[in-house]
């Protein structure tokens, strides 16, 4: 035989089966890493701390004053067993319309490209992405029972509660993916119809979370006991659970190239948009196309008369044609309600109001996002780079208000003092635009640097202080108005310590770093 | 007294890193003054999109200089912005807003008037018409740089950066990608693309610049058109 002339068809002995293939790449992989878990355990060290700090400054400040921050859980309006129901639903809700996207086996397009047109057999290829699968179904499912088990127990009886609820809500997450996974396997390959009704009742599921803990305490809904059905429940998802998980592997074989390529693409884009930590970009990654693909007639855009205007004008077309975003927007506005509603202490009306407010400010962001993905976007008009950045913050800033106004005057409902509150959210509006300001243009992690073990491959340095970035400013900048909430009330002193804060937070929002010099060049003049 | 070139670089070195052992090639010292279009030519891996990425202002020198309207590089000014219209190798668009919209906000933005008629004749020279009301994920991949090429021609500009603006364009289009880039140096705008068409460089350049790991030559147009073909 000739050398470098390969016989053909390769004797069976030669080729590498699936699970030597996956394990040599996995090999080649971990040999051009480098880099040292400690230095990850050393990020989440100091965001951790971070985070601590800013709840610190809260509690203390609230200390100092010497106030009660009051509120019981006797005091809700919200039944336990309703409360457990709506995380459970939302719960199942996300891992529905999660799986039903990423599924079958979504392999990344490199490897999709590697290693499917090898001979190897496909099953050996695919089986750790099952396991995978089910153990990430099963701790999501796990945080959504613990979540539900500490709902019912509404302050009593924790132990038991979450006893019942956690196995219930671990294996019911577990059966709904791989629900998802096995359809798709066995039934839909090749078929998106047949998947389209997951997605839709997963995302029907996330809005009826928060809708009905708001119902419930809205009309004065009776108890509601779950407790006892749980135990049966999770005898029989644990059965259901494990044959899926059978069904699934025995039909591995049966996907089909084109398939895991597909869904590879939209992986690759759903775990990137994961780690730059925008939920519209995972949103449109997963989304089945949402967008109608051509429209009846083009907006003529008359009101543009200049590139500020045209900007703004990107942004908020960008958002308002996407329902996606406005449901994000009611999404954001129930989680931040429900615990006023429901008559929950202040601390988790504050914890509301954060999440759902980055929530609904994110839904704000994408053209800025957008143009931190395409430079050019931010550079086709002509405006200074700084003004750029500040018009962009102008869009989040307008919806943010609107929808704080909202939280706000239910905050009045709820504490008295309506017009105090309405004052305090609107001023306290900005952080929240300069929180996705900053988070949409923060400097993606160097990959080019020796790579971190991750949970699920490999990870750049610096990958944790990015996720970090954008929230921290909402957090520090927002404390005046959690002290008002938890304590002192919209007093003159914190409106105008919350105004201050929100100044800084948009300063930084909008900040525009120094351009990168020539390391060598001659120094650089200012155009005149 | 001479007109200020466009631009002009000084032995401009070019790479992605942090030291000159990073330079993707030796230094450049071009100039394009109004009226000229300057064809960056060479094989694979030369240095042309990098060249024009330093031009645009993405990328710092890593040495010698960059000049355009006889000021040092600066793509964060209004003035730069507003002069300089640029095309890389990226899609870049609003997912939500469809082809004719993207013009339309473009033009409007730059403050351009009769907007509308600009649009319509502009999709139409680009064989757009029939899709002008989709949106960029509905067109194909030759059809989005199409967009593409019509919204740098939508705005106002004095210089034209272009990375092989001929890429994914059929023969057609591209005879008319030619006459427009004629026609916009004709008008006193100045043109730099990168590229791999020799019919391109013969119909629209003046001059060409060949990057190879060794050299930099600027030789005539026809000369850059031969050594496209030679490569």
């Amino acid at each position: 035989m000739t050398l470098g002339t390969p016989s053909w068809p390769p004797p069976p002995q030669e080729a590498l089966s699936g699970a030597q293939v996956r394990r040599l790449t996995r090999r080649a992989t971990e040999a051009h890493g480098g880099g040292h878990l400690s230095a990850l355990i050393g990020e989440f060290y100091s965001v951790v701390v971070a985070g601590a700090i800013a709840w610190l400054v809260v509690i203390g400040a609230v200390q100092a004053l010497g106030i009660q921050t009051g509120g019981e859980w006797s005091q809700s309006r919200v039944d336990p067993g309703w409360l457990g129901l709506a995380v459970l639903v939302l719960g199942l809700g996300v891992i529905l319309s999660l799986f039903a996207r990423l599924g079958p086996m979504s392999i990344g397009a490199g490897h999709a490209t590697w290693w499917l047109p090898m001979p190897a057999d496909r099953a050996g290829l695919l089986r750790p992405r099952l396991v995978v699968i089910t153990a990430v179904a099963l701790l999501l499912g796990a945080a959504v029972g613990g979540a539900a088990g500490a709902a019912l127990a509404g302050g009593a009886d924790l132990g038991s509660a979450l006893g019942l609820a956690m196995p219930a809500g671990a294996l019911g997450s577990a059966v709904a993916a791989l629900a998802c996974v096995t359809g798709q396997i066995r039934l839909g390959a090749g078929r998106p119809r047949r998947v389209r009704p997951l997605v839709v009742a997963g995302d029907g599921l996330v809005v009826a979370g928060p809708v009905l803990v708001l119902l419930a305490a809205l009309t004065g809904a009776g108890e509601l006991d779950l407790l006892g059905a749980l135990g049966p429940a999770t005898v029989v998802l644990a059965a259901v659970t494990a044959g899926l998980v059978l069904w699934c592997a025995h039909g591995l074989e049966r996907l089909s190239g084109q398939e895991l390529r597909q869904r590879g693409a939209i992986g690759g884009h759903a775990a990137g948009s994961i780690q730059s930590l925008d939920t519209r970009e995972l949103g449109r990654a997963l989304s089945v196309p949402g967008l109608p693909r051509t429209r009846r007639r083009s907006a003529a855009f008359r009101w543009v008369k200049g590139p500020a205007l045209a900007l703004v004008t990107g942004d908020a077309t960008l958002m308002l044609r996407n329902p996606r975003h406005l449901i994000q927007l009611g999404i954001g506005a129930a989680v931040a309600l429900v615990p006023l509603v429901a008559g929950w202490p202040p601390g988790l009306a504050v914890v509301g109001y954060l999440i759902g407010g980055y929530l609904a400010a994110l839904a704000t962001g994408e053209g800025a996002r957008l143009a931190e993905m395409s430079p050019v976007l931010d550079r086709s008009f002509p405006l200074e780079a700084v003004v750029v950045r500040r018009v962009r913050a102008l869009w989040p800033l307008a919806v943010l208000s609107l929808w704080a106004l909202v939280v706000a005057a239910a905050w009045g409902w709820v504490y008295g003092d309506p017009g105090g509150w309405l004052l305090m959210g609107l001023v306290a509006a900005p952080t929240f635009a300069a929180g996705v300001l900053r988070g949409a243009y923060r400097q993606p992690p160097d990959w080019s640097r020796p790579l971190l073990p991750g949970p699920f491959g490999p990870v750049p340095p610096g990958i944790v202080t990015a996720f970090s970035r954008g929230p921290d400013v909402v957090v520090i900048c927002l404390i005046p108005l959690l002290v008002a909430v938890l304590a002192t009330g919209p007093t003159a002193v914190m409106v105008f310590v919350q105004i201050g804060a929100s100044a800084v937070a948009l300063a930084i929002g909008c900040h525009v770093p120094a351009a990168p010099r020539s390391p060598h060049g001659p120094p650089r003049t200012e155009g005149n | 007294m001479p007109e200020t070139p466009l631009v002009r670089t000084e032995n401009l070195t070019v790479g992605y890193g942090a030291d000159l052992s990073s330079r993707v090639c030796p230094p450049i010292t071009v100039s394009v003054a109004p009226g000229e279009a300057l064809a960056v030519i060479g094989a694979n891996g030369t240095g042309k999109s990098t060249f024009l990425r330093a031009l645009a202002g993405l990328l710092p020198p890593l040495a010698g200089a960059a000049l355009t309207y006889g000021r040092p590089v600066d793509e964060r000014a209004a003035w730069y912005r507003a002069y300089t219209a640029v095309l890389l190798d990226e899609d870049s668009y609003l997912p939500a807003l469809t082809v004719r919209e993207h013009l339309l906000l473009t033009a409007r933005g730059h403050g351009v008037q009769g907007v509308s008629g600009l649009v319509t004749d502009l999709v139409e020279e680009f064989g757009l018409t029939d899709r002008q009301h989709a949106i960029p994920s509905a067109l194909s991949s030759g059809q989005r740089r199409r967009l593409l090429l019509c919204s740098v021609f939508v705005r106002p500009r004095k210089l034209l950066l272009l990375d092989e603006p001929e890429q994914r364009l059929d023969a057609g289009m591209r005879e008319r990608l030619g006459q427009r880039l004629v026609a916009e140096r004709r008008a006193g705008g100045g043109v730099v693309m990168a590229t791999h068409d020799p019919a391109l460089v013969r119909e629209a350049a003046t001059r060409a610049v060949l990057l190879t790991e060794e050299r930099v030559t600027v030789m005539s147009a026809e000369d850059g058109a031969a050594a496209i073909e030679a490569l």
